[in-house]
């Protein structure tokens, strides 16, 4: 396996969120702060990579047909071993993450990753992915929150920086405070998506005519 | 490697599922075992905390949820009915009332408030909420918090004519705080 190949598929030429598009609902739904970006990418990555280290090393005994059953099975134990364990000796991340752990048993980043890497490569292959494919998604998540927290808020850093307020560097009388209401978030992922898109097919372009 | 799993017997693909559930729910059991004492621990706490900011007091809080019928309260200014959680005596000073206010963007607020014996509120708290990030989230805010410190009789928006500015962007939120302040002083004027 490339591992130079596999960093740069999570990071861009496959980055689940902006390329593959998986995972549109906490994408949409969390991108309005830097901190519940990093939050929930970081906690996404975590249990991706657990759970492609999992379904890889259980590839060769799950049956099959009943493989999708297995894959829920082993995510939702993840999950909620990450939830109560947060719970139980880190109270204050709980408490802003908590909104998000028991979403991330429906993101189809996990899913997908186990259907379609982790059920055919190697551990190690699939601990890298993990790792790969989460960074990228945490990437991708906080572009989304940098631009939505900026438009919608004025502000740098929110949950994090300054008190978890976060830096005002807009007055707050100019936000379009639409950008951090859903329909900002359809809008920035769009934009988003069209910029990566025009980015990795520019070089192409050029050479067609340079021919 | 594929053609051997298509042909697996239906008796192996149940035993396969059944092992990995069992085995999941083995760790998942003893995991709840090891994590139950230090999460109930932690909501006590939080509990507690919320206790001391909305009415501080030197001694403990008592638990009087018995003494109060735990009939839901409905709000005039909205006319929201408001379930009660908790109510907590204060000592001498008054009670702390928890309530479920069922009216917030993103679901139940569920909110302390604090009120002395003269009907005047003394603090509020949010427990936990699922208000939008950046908008109605600003409610944990102390600053926001503050102005209903000292406040009585009914509360409500300056939007709807009364005395809290509502945060901007999130007057359902901030309508929901209110609920849940005037149903604790509701429910503070029933235990007299």
């Amino acid at each position: 396996m490339n591992v130079k190949k596999q960093f740069w598929d999570g990071l861009i030429t496959q980055n689940p969120v902006l390329v593959q598009l998986l995972g549109m609902c906490p994408t949409l739904a969390i991108t309005t702060s830097l901190f519940n970006g990093l939050g929930m990418g970081l906690s996404v990555l975590i249990i991706l990579t657990c759970a492609n280290v999992v379904i890889s090393a259980l590839r060769k005994i799950i049956p099959n047909k009943v493989r999708i059953a297995c894959y829920i099975v082993v995510i939702a134990s993840f999950v909620t071993m990450v939830d109560l364990l947060l719970k139980a000796f880190v109270p204050a991340l709980s408490k802003s993450l908590g909104l998000f752990i028991p979403l991330i048993v429906v993101n189809c980043i996990i899913l997908g990753r186990a259907e379609g890497f982790a059920s055919k490569n190697g551990i190690g292959a699939s601990a890298l992915d993990g790792i790969f494919q989460g960074f990228g998604n945490m990437v991708a998540l906080t572009i989304m929150c940098v631009i939505r927290e900026f438009l919608g808020a004025g502000t740098f850093g929110g949950g994090l920086l300054n008190g978890g307020k976060g830096i005002q560097i807009l007055p707050p009388d100019t936000v379009a405070l639409g950008m951090i209401l859903p329909v900002g978030g359809f809008l920035t992922l769009g934009v988003v998506i069209a910029a990566v898109q025009y980015f990795m097919n520019k070089p192409k372009k050029t050479k067609e005519v340079a021919k | 490697m594929s053609e051997a799993k298509k042909q697996s017997s239906m008796a192996s693909l149940v035993i396969v599922l059944a092992v990995i559930c069992l085995v999941s729910a083995a760790i998942l059991g003893l995991i709840n075992q090891v994590t139950v004492g230090p999460i109930a621990a932690n909501t006590e706490k939080t509990v507690q905390e919320s206790l001391r900011t909305v009415m501080p007091i030197d001694g403990d809080y008592e638990d009087v949820t018995d003494q109060y019928s735990g009939d839901p309260v409905t709000v005039d200014v909205t006319g929201v009915s408001v379930p009660v959680k908790a109510v907590y005596k204060a000592a001498d000073e008054g009670y702390v009332v928890e309530t479920m206010s069922p009216n917030g963007f993103g679901g139940a607020l569920d909110m302390m408030a604090g009120v002395d014996n003269d009907g005047n509120v003394t603090g509020i708290a949010i427990i936990s909420h699922a208000e939008t990030s950046g908008l109605g989230s600003k409610s944990t805010d102390p600053e926001w918090q503050a102005q209903f410190k000292g406040v009585n009789g009914t509360i409500g928006v300056t939007k709807d004519g009364y005395q809290i500015n509502a945060i901007t962007g999130s007057t359902i939120t901030s309508r929901a705080v209110c609920d849940g302040v005037n149903a604790a002083i509701a429910v503070v004027e029933t235990l007299g």
